[in-house]
């Protein structure tokens, strides 16, 4: 019997036996409901309508009249105008926000699974990915140039990248055992500007314990705490060697998406209509103390619980993914999110510091060339229009063990790249000092 | 007003079309989203789960469907897009919401295979998400290259690709088994 064969063989064996009752009525109640909402439904609506109106004119109030706020609630400044997206078919993109087309393609064989991490300086994006059918351990870390461009850095056996607010860490999930992520899992965090794939670890901890996996993993706004989730959300500092599963859990009921940008609040959601898997998805802001939902901000129209948030760094706006593909954007004092893409497995907001339409042809990201022989970085370099100093001067032999600027540093063409290269020949103490090549604006 | 009245009218009438094709569809797929999500996930009421909320996403999205034809398409996608997503949230949401699901049964409890047929469906399970519907729709709901890329959202060149691969890899495995 051939491979295929069989599959058809044990896929219609199984499925033969699956009857289900009948469910006409069940879908019939789900989908009336939302035609015949009880009245009590609008009235809340309306409280709700009473409230953030409160809030509006208090923030008015506070404003003294400044003639912007009352034209831009809460003194909101504009979204994002690029997301970094999966589509259905694994590839990375760079999507336009206004359009939903796609600006550039960055990589691809990402899946359902992927968590997209941007750098604060829209610069680069990490993402994991399956590593190829059997490989074992079946995921891998992937950090690419948002200009475009080739993948930089790699790091094998590791899922759920995470990128601090303040740029300089990196935290990841590393498989400590084989086959799809077993037990023990460790949760590192390394220094990201010189991270090269082998794990300068600056914290982190392993979780253990039956049926415990690390599902998501977030900075904290001050960049010092680990906000992760095994089965309940936690928060660890950073740099403490202990077991993670010691870590108390935050009491919420909520599910939760990360923090609300810089607010120091949790971003998470629940149920629209409290326990009622079958309406909207809410998304609100949690006291990250309490656990308690402090704020409404927006509805999803989501099955609830398949939903995923995304804030910028602001926390005024929001990107909402839900499970059958469709990308929404919301902004403070928005009524309602706005449908940017379907036909999408992930999206992350693209802060806009990084490589706009118009910067996109004049700055390029640097290649990541520690590590490799003098000879090569240079061809390396030169062959995407950089100029190259090497110190000590000249040497043509030996491996880089420092460059500037920084592999993933997004410059204009012709930029001068130093290397500092380890040579046999020539055992000087040699300094490279980056400048401070700073983000284009 | 008397526009506003033969707006409600039509709108009425516009529902009740609605809730007759959608009507429609359970009939003719119900059964076999159902299988198909049981397949992957391997868990009934998860499965029948997953099926209602393709038909109830349908009904909410009605007015975005360009064509009526393509519904079919949309509920399959529905259905895979929440049996991958359920596989890794599963645990999150149902501590968030618990969905009452009257037969629990899991469907290890109501089929019954061969052990060899499991080793094929556990292997089956494993392969990368792209893989796995590809040879699902192909080998369960026999659609055709065109189908599955009009249910996936990507091309026939990647259909194929995916499939043999998928194919290629599970032979793999149970070769490795046997």
């Amino acid at each position: 019997m051939t491979p295929e064969d069989r599959l058809r063989d044990a896929i219609h064996d199984y499925t033969d036996q699956v009857e289900p009752p009948d469910a006409w009525g069940r879908i019939r109640e789900r989908t009336t409901e939302r035609r015949h909402r009880p009245w009590w439904r609008f009235a809340i609506a309306g409280f709700a309508a009473v409230a953030l109106a409160v809030t509006a004119v208090a923030l008015v109030q506070l404003g003294g009249g400044d003639e912007r706020r009352i034209e831009t609630p809460a003194g909101i400044g504009d979204a994002p105008s690029q997301i970094v997206a999966v589509t259905a078919a694994g590839e990375v993109v760079v999507l336009d926000t206004a359009t939903g087309e796609r600006v550039r393609e960055l990589a691809d064989g990402a899946d359902a699974e992927t968590t997209l991490a941007v750098t604060p300086d829209g610069r680069a994006v990490w993402f994991d990915r399956p590593s190829g059918p059997d490989a074992d351990p079946p995921r891998e870390l992937v950090q690419v140039p948002t200009a475009g461009g080739a993948a930089e850095r790699e790091v094998g056996g590791a899922s759920q990248p995470a990128v601090s607010p303040d740029g300089r860490l990196l935290a990841f999930v590393k498989y400590s055992g084989p086959a799809g992520g077993s037990l023990p899992q460790s949760l590192l965090v390394v220094d990201l500007p010189s991270f090269d794939g082998v794990p300068n670890v600056v914290g982190g901890g392993t979780v253990g314990g039956e049926a415990q996996r690390i599902f998501d993993l977030w900075f904290a706004p001050d960049s010092r705490r680990l906000l992760y989730i095994v089965d309940e959300p936690r928060v660890t500092e950073i740099g403490n060697d202990l077991r993670l599963d010691q870590v108390p859990p935050i009491p919420t009921r909520h599910r939760i998406d990360g923090y609300l940008g810089a607010t120091g609040h949790l971003l998470g959601t629940q149920c629209a209509d409290g326990t009622d898997p079958d309406q909207d998805v809410q998304a609100v802001a949690i006291d990250a103390q309490s656990g308690v939902a402090t704020e409404a901000l927006f509805r999803l129209p989501a099955i609830c619980g398949q939903e995923r948030l995304d804030s910028d760094s602001s926390g005024d706006h929001i990107l909402g993914h839900v499970s059958s593909g469709e990308v929404y954007g919301w902004s403070r004092g928005d009524s309602e999110p706005t449908k940017i893409a379907d036909g999408i497995l992930a999206a992350a907001w693209l802060p806009k510091s990084g490589p706009s339409s118009d910067v996109g042809d004049q700055f390029i990201a640097v290649p990541a060339v520690v590590g490799l022989q003098v000879a090569d970085a240079v061809a390396a370099l030169e062959a995407v229009g950089f100029t190259v100093e090497v110190k000590p001067d000249g040497a043509t032999e030996g491996i880089v063990i420092r460059q500037c600027p920084d592999a993933g540093a997004s410059v204009p063409p012709g930029t001068e790249v130093s290397l500092a290269v380890d040579t046999p020949a020539d055992p000087e103490v040699v300094l490279v000092v980056c400048a401070d090549f700073g983000p284009s604006g | 007003m008397i526009l506003l009245v033969v707006t409600a009218g039509r709108d009425e009438g516009v529902a009740l079309d609605r809730d007759q094709l959608l009507h429609d569809l359970y009939v003719e797929h119900y059964r076999s989203l159902v299988r198909l999500a049981c397949l992957l996930l391997d868990d009934r009421g998860a499965g029948e789960e997953a099926a209602q909320d393709a038909f109830v996403r349908l009904h909410r999205s009605w007015g975005r469907l360009r064509d009526p034809s393509a519904a079919p398409a949309y509920l399959r996608s529905t259905v895979l897009n929440l049996a991958r997503s359920g596989l890794r949230r599963r645990l999150v949401a149902r501590r968030h919401a618990p969905v009452p699901v009257g037969d629990a049964a899991s469907a290890e409890s109501i089929v019954v295979l061969r052990e060899d047929q499991q080793d094929v469906l556990g292997a089956l399970r494993a392969l990368p998400p792209r893989q796995r519907d590809c040879l699902a729709l192909r080998y369960y709901l026999d659609l055709s290259e065109a189908d599955i890329a009009a249910t996936l959202g990507i091309s026939t060149g990647s259909v194929k690709t995916h499939a043999s691969r998928g194919l290629a890899a599970l032979a793999t495995k149970l070769e490795a088994r046997s």
